[in-house]
């Protein structure tokens, strides 16, 4: 007998399975080569489908339409020179950035501090944890430290990158923050390259301690830096203010 | 040489080369329109299934990989997977299936004769055609239509573990077929 879910390749292509279904499915892929075989048979054998459609002819403003609405996604990006320093590059051609509105915040510091609390409580039992006692569903998968640009040895923070199921979040957690202004906020970015994508903002405690969770909903951008800018208003496309800490992943 | 050069525009592309995404536009925008257009019947929907992946495309959302393969049959298969997701939303809401008429080969004559897949498109056509009515009622079903492996079986009648063997079956005699007749730079 063959596992059950050998049954599923079909689906698995079509997409007809939820995202659960599918995640399983891929699970099953890494250890099943009959189904990788047989999946990479059907990606061949359908490759020269499309070219079985009848040309049809788009409409004359399509394509100016179209273009028009792929340039207005994207904004470019302004990144303040501490950032540039702290990163070491300077290739800035042609920065561009994309719209955050795939990325969600989900709980914001000081909104539902004990949800974050209970979270990055757990983040800290795993990490001071030698033996690697995860709790539950949640997997520690890296943790970065970010520090002071500035050389403000006072201030810290940490950022954990924890899997659950099918999600990715990041919690993070800073200490010790410079204060800020009445109607000024701390806004955290995740930079793969020349592109910054807003994770979150929040306003630290009287001692400066702040914290929060954010869903990565990209995760399979591949990141390279967190980093924290003082900001006058949440959730900008690219930051304005300066960095205060940063963190390489 | 064409793919090579589609890799190396979408390179371009990658980096904000508005000139380079302008040419891979206007070297898909007829396949993939008229691709659109076979899988959802509906131009307005084929014209937003264009949008989707275009767009995503310039903002990075849809990512090549150059590694996994030839780039236009990455852009095929976005296209594929966003007309079919279009075509269940549609058929969704409006509560009637779009495609009740159709075959995998259709009678039409085209109308653009110096289209450039006309004899990707004759010879596959040719090769579609001498399968049987089952074996294309499976592929129509499977690949343009993108329906499950249940409502493949109730379809076709078969049941449901046999679903998988039977669409394996018709493309590799499509694919057999398709190599017999003549097409020696097949795999290239
Ligand atoms: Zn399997």
């Amino acid at each position: 007998m063959k596992p059950e879910q050998c049954h599923h390749l079909i689906d698995y292509f079509n997409g007809t399975m939820t995202n659960e279904e599918s995640a399983e499915f891929e699970r099953h892929l890494q250890e099943c080569s009959e189904c990788r075989e047989e999946l990479a048979e059907i990606r061949t054998l359908t490759e020269d489908l499309p070219y079985l459609s009848d040309p049809a002819e788009p409409s004359p403003g399509l394509r100016n339409r179209i273009l028009e609405a792929a340039y207005e996604e994207s904004h470019p990006v302004e990144a303040p020179p501490e950032l540039e320093a702290f990163k070491n590059k300077k290739s800035l051609n042609e920065p561009e950035i994309k719209k955050s509105k795939r990325s969600q915040t989900l709980i914001v510091g000081g909104l539902a501090a004990g949800l974050v609390l209970s979270l990055a409580a757990n983040v800290i039992q795993m990490s001071d944890d030698k033996d690697g006692q995860l709790v539950q569903s949640e997997v520690l998968e890296r943790k970065v430290a970010l520090a002071s640009v500035e050389g403000n040895e006072t201030s810290s923070a940490n950022a954990s990158f924890l899997k659950e199921k099918d999600d990715q979040f990041m919690v993070l957690q800073a200490d010790g923050l410079p204060e800020i202004k009445d109607g000024e906020l701390y806004q955290v970015w995740l930079i793969q390259g020349e592109k910054p994508v807003p994770a979150g903002y929040f306003t630290p405690d009287e001692k400066g301690n702040g914290a929060l969770v954010y869903k990565v909903t990209d995760e399979d951008l591949d990141w390279d830096t967190v980093a924290i800018t003082v900001e006058n208003e949440p959730n900008l496309s690219a930051p304005k203010g300066k960095v205060v800490l940063a963190g390489k992943i | 040489m064409v793919e090579n050069n589609d890799a190396v525009l979408y390179e371009r592309l990658a980096a904000k080369d508005k000139q380079a995404f302008e040419t891979l536009y206007d070297r898909y925008e007829k396949l993939l329109f008229s691709f659109a257009f076979k899988i959802t019947k509906d131009r307005g929907l084929a014209e937003e299934v264009m949008q989707d992946v275009f767009v995503k495309l310039w903002n990075g959302t849809h990512a090549f990989d150059s590694s996994k393969g030839k780039f236009s049959s990455w852009l095929l298969t976005i296209t594929r997977n966003k007309a079919i997701d279009m075509i269940r939303k549609y058929a969704k809401h409006e509560h009637v299936e779009l495609m009740d008429k159709d075959s995998l080969i259709s009678d039409e004559k085209p109308v653009d004769k110096a289209v450039e897949w006309k004899e990707d498109r004759e010879m596959i056509q040719s090769a579609v055609s001498k399968l049987n009515t089952e074996q294309q009622k499976v592929i129509d079903l499977f690949y343009f239509k993108g329906f499950s492996q249940q409502k493949i079986s109730e379809k076709c009648g078969v049941p449901l573990g046999t679903v998988k063997g039977r669409i394996r079956l018709a493309l590799k005699h499509l694919r057999e077929t398709l190599e017999k007749g003549g097409r020696s730079d097949y795999e290239a």
